[in-house]
């Protein structure tokens, strides 16, 4: 293994460096801005490395992956924007941190996390890569469907101040994702007339609209006139990350369970860093001595959330590499940058293409640094945006999320959903139901009702197999109890409420 | 009023239940392999928002009253055809203006009136200008992403 690393160092020159380095940056920029993905990133620069030899190729694409999935930290924290749905539960505790004028300590903590998850995760990939995919293999639509509801669990648990509210919020994200065509038969479902509807909705599209225009919306109807100086998030001096060891050190264990939610979750195909990074915020809740704090603007939040999206970068490499099964749509991207240099991802990759898998690794570990570099730089710059006058942030901040939706899939209809999704998103703050939870609704809820469909038919009609599959009963216990206790706690709390 | 302001959202949810509903009869049928059809989950899940919303108006029928749902309507309806109309023509009139115009207007709209003048309109609707030009410009050459910049005569 030694001897592999030293090969894979030497050819580590100079221009794959410098691409790696690029590739990072535009992914942190793409990452960055609302409605730019790194999956856009990754697709726009593929055919420029289809010149390439194989190692630059993989520099610059596995740069913009890294860069690009710490990216989305930036707005949900700055502007409660998320830029990419696997920064959805970052906004949680990013922005109110934020907006205790703590801006750069949000930023250090998410930077730092992520620069460990992601980096943990690598190491998970090097060391037990084959062992681990093995785990994947295990999982059927049983499975599948019973970690959905687990994750679905979480609508309940993160409204614990308002379940009916915030149950009402991720009933209609459910419904949001069954617009479009149904899972197993695939005709088009609840399009109302409208043809453009019938390929679904995109995600980030929806993403963008709640989020990024329902500010804008909100901003052109205040009633009080703010000066400038109202509208910004105070801002502090920061001092190297924002925070001291201590308080990092004092998540040591959240950390650790939030990268191996991570790495688990990135592993099985499909799912990719939102659910894993809503699974390790809701983990984290369940484990924390003040749960409480969570949504106010905790450290234990940013770190769960940001720890588990980037260490899910790791584990989607896992099946990529030990099976050649793509685990989400970056990893089937580079799938096809592999199989365009005559190497076929797989077993036997480990034996015939030795030399790649060790670039691979040594590649994705710079990249990891570089992007902890990159962030600690330009923190600064992003705190900074903060002092811009909203008047004239927001307005920009729209004009990139129409120019990102756009980009999308080049479709007017994707932006008139967008002001749709915008008002919708205006009316939900105005009635008080929380976005986070349709988000999950949205996120989770055609992969819950594909898997529910396919298992069925796999049962012949019997719920026997959800119980008898051992993983897919603890989810099921797991997600229910949660379910319960949080019902329990927030009936009790109105109780002593009224007592009071 | 008041009773009618604090009925309105669960009034709106279940309209939208409705809807979907409604729309649930218009999914065409297959088999029914393993009990579960298309249908099958969407109306549960609306079953389930009509409990939710029912609770909820109860739950708002006993609380305080929400303040107006819009303060200031000509505004959002200048924000939302703005976009609408961003949503509409940027394909013929390229990004270059859609973002001018957008840029421009919107930095006025939002702008504190009371410290609006005639030369800091106009310097806002220039940095408007300046600004479209170079998000465009790097969105298109710098990110590559494919976009059109100016009118297709």
């Amino acid at each position: 293994m030694l001897a592999n690393f030293a090969a894979a160092i030497s050819s580590m020159d100079i221009i794959n460096l410098l691409l790696i380095i690029g590739g990072v940056l535009l992914g942190l920029v793409f990452g960055a801005i609302p409605g730019l993905s790194t999956t856009m990133a990754v697709a726009l620069f593929l055919p420029i490395t289809f010149a390439m030899k194989m190692f630059p190729s993989l520099s610059l694409l596995l740069g913009l992956y890294i860069g690009g999935f710490s990216g989305g930290l930036i707005s949900a924290i700055l502007l409660n924007i998320p830029g990419t749905a696997a920064s959805v539960m970052t906004t949680m505790d990013g922005h109110p941190m934020a907006k205790k004028g703590q801006a750069a300590k949000a930023l250090g903590l998410g930077i730092s996390s992520s620069f460990l998850g992601g980096g943990l995760s690598i190491i998970a990939l090097i060391l037990i890569a084959p062992a681990l995919a093995k785990i994947a293999l295990k999982f059927g639509s049983f499975e599948y469907f019973s970690l959905a509801f687990f994750a679905l669990s979480m609508i309940v648990t993160m409204s614990a101040k308002d379940v009916t509210k915030g149950v009402i919020s991720g009933l209609f994200g459910i419904l949001t994702a069954m617009i479009g065509p149904a899972p197993i038969d695939s005709y088009p479902r609840f399009t109302f007339g409208i043809r453009s509807l019938e390929t679904g909705i995109n995600s980030t599209v929806v993403l963008i609209g709640i989020f990024a225009i329902s500010e804008i919306f909100i901003l052109a109807d205040q009633k009080k006139r703010q000066t400038i100086s109202e509208t910004n998030v105070r801002v502090t001096k920061m001092h190297g990350f924002g925070f001291s060891f201590a308080e990092f050190w004092a998540e040591k264990w959240n950390l650790l369970v939030s990268s191996v939610i991570g790495i688990l979750i990135g592993i099985l195909p499909g799912i990719g860093g939102a659910l894993a990074s809503i699974m390790s915020y809701n983990a984290a809740k369940k484990l924390s001595k003040h749960p409480e704090e969570f949504g106010t603007g905790c450290n234990a939040g940013i770190i769960a959330s940001e720890t588990a999206n980037n260490a899910a970068i790791g584990g989607a490499m896992i099946p990529l590499l030990s099976l050649g099964i793509p685990g989400d749509a970056v990893t089937a991207l580079l799938l096809s940058a592999f199989t365009m240099k005559g190497v076929q991802p797989g077993p036997l990759m480990f034996t015939n293409n030795g030399d790649t898998i060790y670039f691979i690794f040594v590649a994705m570990l710079i990249a990891n640094v570089i992007m902890l570099i990159a962030n600690y730089f330009s923190v600064g710059v992003f705190v900074k945006m903060l002092k811009i006058p909203k008047h004239i942030l927001f307005p920009v901040v729209g004009f990139l999320c129409m120019l990102g939706v756009y980009g999308l899939n080049r479709s007017t209809s994707d932006m008139t959903l967008m002001l749709v999704f915008g008002i919708i998103g205006f009316f939900m703050k105005k009635w008080n139901l929380k976005a986070q939870p349709f988000i999950i609704g949205m996120l989770i809820g055609f992969m819950a009702e594909q898997n529910l469909r396919r298992a069925m038919m796999y049962s012949d009609g019997s719920f026997l197999p959800f119980l008898t599959s051992p993983l897919s009963l603890l989810f099921l216990i797991a997600g229910l109890a949660s379910i319960v206790l949080t019902i329990y706690r927030s009936i009790k709390h109105k109780e002593s409420f009224a007592e009071e | 009023m008041g009773k009618i302001r604090k009925a309105l959202p669960s009034a709106i949810y279940l309209i939208l239940a409705a809807a979907f509903f409604w729309q649930t009869f218009s999914i065409r049928k297959t088999d029914n392999i393993g009990l579960i059809s298309a249908t099958t989950v969407p109306r549960a899940i609306i079953l389930m928002l009509v409990i939710a919303a029912v609770i909820n108006l109860f739950h708002d029928l006993h609380g305080e009253e929400p303040e107006r749902f819009i303060h200031i309507p000509w505004k959002f309806l200048v924000t939302a055809l703005l976009l609408l109309f961003a949503a509409q023509y940027c394909k013929k009139i390229g990004f270059v203006i859609i973002g001018s115009l957008f840029l421009g207007i919107m930095f006025n709209l939002l702008d504190d009136p009371n410290m609006r003048t005639t030369k800091r309109v106009l310097l806002q609707i220039g940095l408007g200008i300046v600004l479209s030009i170079i998000i465009c410009y790097a969105f298109r050459y710098g990110l590559k992403v494919r976009l059109p910049l100016w009118p297709k005569f």
